[in-house]
């Protein structure tokens, strides 16, 4: 392993680490391979905002000026001032979407952040690369690529593994006794959660994966329908799609009683939404409070919501669902506290894109730059992480001035998806290098700061 | 109640003590052996003296023939039943002789009883038997497996009876006395041959409707004639078998030689019926249609796959729902369509584009935003590309879903939406990447893949694509020509929201000043001569329709068929869809070991459904269960479809993009959902499942009827073994049944079409 690992080795994680194995090291010296500590638990938890989401409608400066430069440029689509929920930054007064009060909460009281106008990037990127393709992302601005290349974190076209599966591979020495998947989706089969090692899993929220042909009179019976099942989707075809057909049920076969386990009731103090991402993040709750009798050190999961690529009815359809992840990430947040785990899980956002700062009828364009959320105990909150766009400068569109890649106001990302996810990934104990490829494109900067 | 009832009867009849008397005989209607004692009581009311006198055939006290019955009712049989083996037993009051009753006594021979049978064992054929006993009367006769046979009165312990074996092991022997009643138990006695018969060869396949010669050795005999028999199929004197025309359910049949020596020892032996042709033809209509049934299967059978094209190209289209908003009706006609449509390869082909040209009802909710989209692709299945293309462009349901209607030159409201020339490009037309003729990623100097189009691109062809609105004619124009939502019909040019200048799209000039229909055919035009076109049509059709890993030189076949038909045309749909399903590569019967593709969940429960002739409910009423497998019916999430042509299977360099909706958790899923079909009300088996019913106590052939019935006789050694094992541990038929169908139709060899 080379020192350089180390770099965002935090100071908080090696106390942790230097305690637990009950002796003094030094950092030169820490083998990452070795740091497996089997009572401790960290989780990735990604909520993915299909579609686009609109960062700019999502957090808006308060600053007059700025502000009147952002109702200026957003036209029908501008938040009224006095609607925008207020939080501070250095930067200066900003306000969330007026549907998003817990965000607004969990972000005065230091357990959130927004990482500002972070975007797919090959390397750092100004207007000057913006004619060379081969300094850009492959298809910025379509939904299926980019939906892929903030999964994979890598700015190339096709891809087999995402980010949060290799970050959970490469923290495999925290799983050695994991009896559950560590990579777990509860909204389909996503790209994000493969890694080339991880045991992965897609589930869905509420289903135990029971078999109805399984409940069965007498039990010999249901115990030799059961047998032979196992049987048939365990041998070996000599055509390999056949063979992956019966691995999946096989798998499902196997997860059944795993999360059966997992349903053991809970009673939240703060009840979850029973909404799609309520649903979604509150399994990943009850799988979260069975780490350690499932010997799960780190887990990476993901979660999402559709709908985001509000081309037209914007006002409408995007606060409705901000709402839901307003009130589905509090509870959520809620959850971990409850189980004494705020510190070891940090949700965070991703989406397609951001959106066009100028309006395309009731609705906005695909973009590029957006800004996220980051959700969490161990989250250094209450600050906005990046320079966030001046509004004025899309007015004075300039070279000087890079906020925006075009008079659209697409914005021009500061800050890579590589180093917002590597800031995770060094959290969680994975080597960023490995997660994100391209790391090396920024240099030291590979460290936004926002998990202290 | 009833107690006051009581008390008052009894005080009316102390209230009446001249009341006429009666006697009552106990038991009555009994029956007595021969020499056997019964004791009768006669009980006396209304009279003061309770003695009776008692008589037999009205003799009193009876007689010897009769029996004799003393004062006080004590009836001992005669040493031989009376005549009719019945006397009539009767006491009269002493005191008032008008009172009496009688009662009926049957008097049987006493019960025979069997001690043994010689001789034992009894050869096969006819035979003498010498039955020893106890109490045989003359006329006793000997029972063989329940019926009589000729039999001689040797004596009280002996009887001789003649009869023929003709079934081996254990018979039953009993011995019946005349009259009513008296039959001994059964006594086994054994039926062994010393002649054994083989039946030659054992455990053989035969084709349908081909001859197989069985020959049989007699052992222990010179005599070695046997008579044949077969359960299935037929079988001459000579042994010379002959399978059924037409695959039994059973899948199998039992042919039995009995030796004509004693026409009782037999030898049996199975022939298992195979099916060559059955694959070469159910794999045809897998890829060709929603899957094989007896009927599709009988047709192209008849005609030959060439011919069977023809026939479905000249097909009528099945019907979509018109005049209706609701979208249930879109749902239940795209199921219904691919269920039960007679045009079947065109509702294969409907629902191959449906994937490529995407709309969805989460965002076009109603159903006439929907129909004209599927009515454009039924029409069009066998078309012109190019005018499937021309027509969705057009189409004002994808008009709104990708938002070309109302998309304004710049300046104006709105501007000119890029969604739908980016999507054009991208999806319906060339994708991202240049590509060779073999559907291979072009690649550059630097081995990167070179991209088909820019930004810019993508913002001229919008400005081509400037200046449609919907045909609204309720609604009144704005000064502009603007109009609100109306989805009937193709939208209509709104010439004033139009781009006059001039459009460069892929290098190529779209001149100035043009309307928007010209606009929009030259940018279709630019489109569709891509070389792209071909070999990305080609292989995303050739993955819905036959296999997710085509080789390039089966996607190069396919793309020179899309750019010239043979005759010069580009884009002809139905030449395409032919060269697809007739190519070397789909025909080949014994393909590669990555050759196949996943079955979607719609197109797995419809195969079912058919090969099984089962009824479902509207699929409106499950399209939620579809939901959770990831293919809600005209529902994908995305212009994407429901899964991504480029998906690959997890752990794997293969294609499979319908893998991506089969994840563990829709693999249960889908188990449950097709094992939900095989129950009625009541939880009994749909009717359509009887005949596998009728069969499941044989596990053998119920085994072999769900491998010819979705397997086509391929059904893999560990599938069959487990099967096998499982069914004797069943509790009933239907638990027999619905195991046999959930193994195999969930096992890998039937989820994918290979």
């Amino acid at each position: 392993m080379s020192n350089d690992h180390n770099d965002g080795f935090s100071r908080r994680q090696f106390l942790q680490l230097s305690a637990s194995f009950g002796v003094l090291a030094t950092l030169g010296n820490l083998d990452w391979a070795s740091a497996a500590t089997p009572d401790d638990y960290k989780a990735l938890v990604c909520v993915f905002l299909f579609g686009g989401n609109d960062g700019h409608n999502t957090i808006v400066p308060l600053d007059q000026v700025q502000y009147d430069a952002y109702a200026a440029a957003r036209g029908g689509l501008a938040l009224a001032r006095n609607t925008l929920l207020p939080v501070d930054d250095a930067q200066g007064p900003f306000g969330f979407h007026p549907l998003m009060p817990q965000t607004q909460d969990l972000y005065r009281t230091g357990r959130a952040a927004v990482v500002a106008n972070v975007g797919m990037l090959v390397g750092p990127t100004g207007w000057s690369d913006l004619g060379d393709p081969s300094k850009l992302p492959a298809n910025l601005r379509s939904h299926s690529d980019q939906v892929i290349q903030m999964q994979s974190g890598s700015p190339a076209g096709a891809a087999s593994s995402g980010w949060g599966g290799r970050a959970a591979d490469s923290v495999a020495s925290f799983n050695a006794t994991a009896a559950f998947p560590v990579s777990v989706s509860l909204s389909g089969s996503a790209l994000f959660c493969a890694g080339n090692s991880v045991p992965a899993a897609s589930l869905q929220p509420g289903n135990i994966l029971s078999q109805s042909a399984m409940s069965l009179w007498p039990q010999s019976a249901a115990d030799a329908r059961a047998a032979a099942q196992r049987q048939v989707v365990t041998q070996t075809s000599g055509n390999q799609l056949v063979n992956a057909a019966n691995k999946q049920l096989a798998g499902g076969i196997d997860l059944h009683p795993l999360l059966k386990q997992a349903q053991s009731s809970i009673t939240w103090n703060r009840p979850f939404p029973t909404t799609g991402l309520g649903r979604q993040l509150a399994d990943i709750a009850r799988i979260i409070s069975l780490h350690s009798q499932l010997g799960v050190g780190r887990q990476v999961f993901f979660a999402s919501l559709g709908g985001f690529d509000t081309h037209g009815t914007q006002s409408w359809n995007q606060g409705v669902l901000l709402q839901e992840v307003d009130n589905a990430v509090r509870a959520f947040y809620d959850a971990t506290d409850q189980l004494g785990l705020a510190q070891s899980v940090t949700t965070f956002t991703l989406s397609d894109f951001g959106r066009t700062l100028q309006p395309s009828g009731s609705g906005s364009d695909h973009g590029w730059g957006n800004h996220h959320l980051v959700v969490g105990g161990a989250v250094q909150g209450s600050r906005i992480y990046g320079q966030f766009p001046l509004m004025t400068n899309y007015a004075n569109l300039n070279a000087t001035a890079e906020d925006y890649a075009d008079t659209r106001g697409v914005l021009l990302p500061r800050q890579s998806l590589s180093q917002y996810g590597a800031t995770l990934a060094r959290w969680f104990g994975a080597d960023p290098n490995t997660t994100f490829a391209n790391l090396g494109n920024f240099g030291t900067a590979t460290d936004l700061g926002f998990m202290g | 109640m009833r107690s006051k009832i009581l008390v008052f009867l009894a005080c009316a009849l102390f209230a009446f003590p001249l009341l006429a008397a009666t006697v009552t005989i106990s038991p009555t209607s009994s029956t007595v052996a021969t020499s056997a004692a019964r004791q009768f009581t006669a009980t006396v009311t209304g009279a003061t003296d309770p003695s009776v006198t008692w008589s037999v055939n009205d003799v009193a006290g009876g007689n010897a023939a009769l029996g004799l019955i003393d004062a006080t009712g004590r009836y001992v049989a005669p040493a031989t039943p009376p005549a009719g083996y019945a006397v009539t037993v009767k006491a009269v009051s002493n005191e008032d002789p008008s009172a009496s009753h009688s009662t009926a006594l049957t008097v049987r021979w006493q019960t025979p009883s069997v001690s043994s049978v010689s001789p034992s064992p009894i050869a096969p054929g006819a035979f003498t038997i010498t039955v020893t006993g106890q109490r045989y009367v003359d006329g006793a006769v000997v029972q063989w497996n329940g019926a009589s046979l000729p039999t001689t009165f040797v004596s009280p312990t002996q009887l001789t009876a003649t009869g023929s074996a003709t079934q081996l092991g254990a018979n039953t022997v009993r011995v019946v006395n005349p009259g009513p009643g008296a039959t001994s138990s059964n006594f086994t006695a054994n039926v062994v041959t010393n002649l054994a018969v083989t039946v030659t060869p054992s455990a053989s396949t035969v084709p349908l409707g081909q001859p197989l010669q069985f020959a049989a050795s007699v052992a222990n005999t010179t005599n070695q004639s046997v008579n044949w028999s077969a359960s299935a199929g037929s079988i001459d004197a000579n042994g010379v078998y002959t399978a059924p025309a037409a695959m039994p359910l059973a899948g199998y049949a039992t042919i039995t030689a009995v030796s004509a020596q004693d026409n009782v020892t037999s030898g049996k032996t199975t022939v298992t019926f195979t099916d060559p042709d059955a694959v070469h033809y159910a794999r045809f209509l897998e890829q060709a249609t929603f899957g094989p049934t007896p009927q599709s299967m009988a047709r192209v059978r008849e005609i030959g796959i060439p011919a069977w094209l023809d026939e479905q190209f000249a097909k009528p289209e099945s019907p979509w729902p018109t005049n209706t908003t609701n979208r249930d009706h879109v749902i239940n006609a795209f199921f219904g369509n691919a269920l039960s449509g007679d045009d079947q390869l065109r509702q294969r082909v409907i629902f191959a584009l449906s994937e490529i040209v995407v709309i969805s009802r989460n965002k076009n909710t109603n159903a006439n935003e929907l129909v004209p989209w599927l009515q454009i692709l039924s029409r069009n299945a066998f078309g012109n590309y190019r005018t499937l293309l021309g027509e969705i462009t057009l189409d004002a349901g994808m008009g709104h879903y990708l938002d070309m209607v109302n998309s304004a030159r710049p300046g104006l409201a709105g501007g000119a939406n890029e969604n739908y020339p980016r999507e054009v490009m991208q999806l319906f037309s060339m994708g991202i990447h240049e590509l060779n003729a073999d559907g291979s990623v072009k690649l550059d100097a630097d081995g990167l893949p070179i991209p088909t189009y820019t930004q810019a691109d993508v913002q001229q062809l919008a400005l081509a694509f400037t200046g449609w609105t919907y045909n609204n004619s309720s609604n009144t124009p704005t000064a502009s020509g603007q109009r609100g939502a109306y989805y009937p019909g193709p939208m209509v040019p709104a010439p004033y929201y139009h781009d006059a200048g001039p459009k460069t799209v892929l290098g190529q000039l779209i001149p100035a000043g043009q309307t928007p229909l010209e606009d929009v055919n030259a940018g279709l035009d630019i489109l569709f001569q891509h070389p792209n076109v071909g070999p990305f049509i080609a292989t995303r059709l050739i993955r819905a329709l036959v296999t997710s890993n085509p080789s390039p030189q089966y996607i190069q076949r396919i793309a020179a068929k899309f750019d010239d038909n043979g005759q010069g045309v580009r884009g002809d749909l139905a030449a395409v869809v032919r060269a697809i399903l007739l190519d070397a590569e789909a025909r080949n019967d014994d393909p590669p070991s990555d050759f196949g593709r996943l079955r979607t969940p719609v197109q797995h429960t419809i195969a079912m459904v058919r090969a099984l002739g089962l009824t479902p409910t509207s699929a409106s009423n499950f399209d939620y269960l579809l939901a959770a497998m990831g293919e809600s019916i005209v529902n994908a999430p995305s212009v994407f479809g429901h899964y991504s042509p480029a998906f690959r299977i997890p752990k794997s360099p293969l294609y499979g993009p319908e893998f991506q909706i089969y994840s563990p958790t829709e693999a249960i899923n889908r188990a449950n959902f097709l094992h939900s079909f095989w129950s009625a009300s009541g939880g009994n088996l749909p009717a359509a499942l009887l005949p596998f019913n009728a069969i499941a106590s044989d596990a053998t052939a119920l085994t072999n009827a769900v491998d010819n019935t979705f397997l086509y006789g391929r059904m893999p050694a560990a599938t069959r073994a487990a099967i096998l094992q499982a069914l004797p541990l069943m509790y009933d038929n239907p638990q027999r049944v619905r195991t046999a169908l959930y193994l195999t139709l969930m096992s890998g060899d039937y989820l994918v079409q290979h």
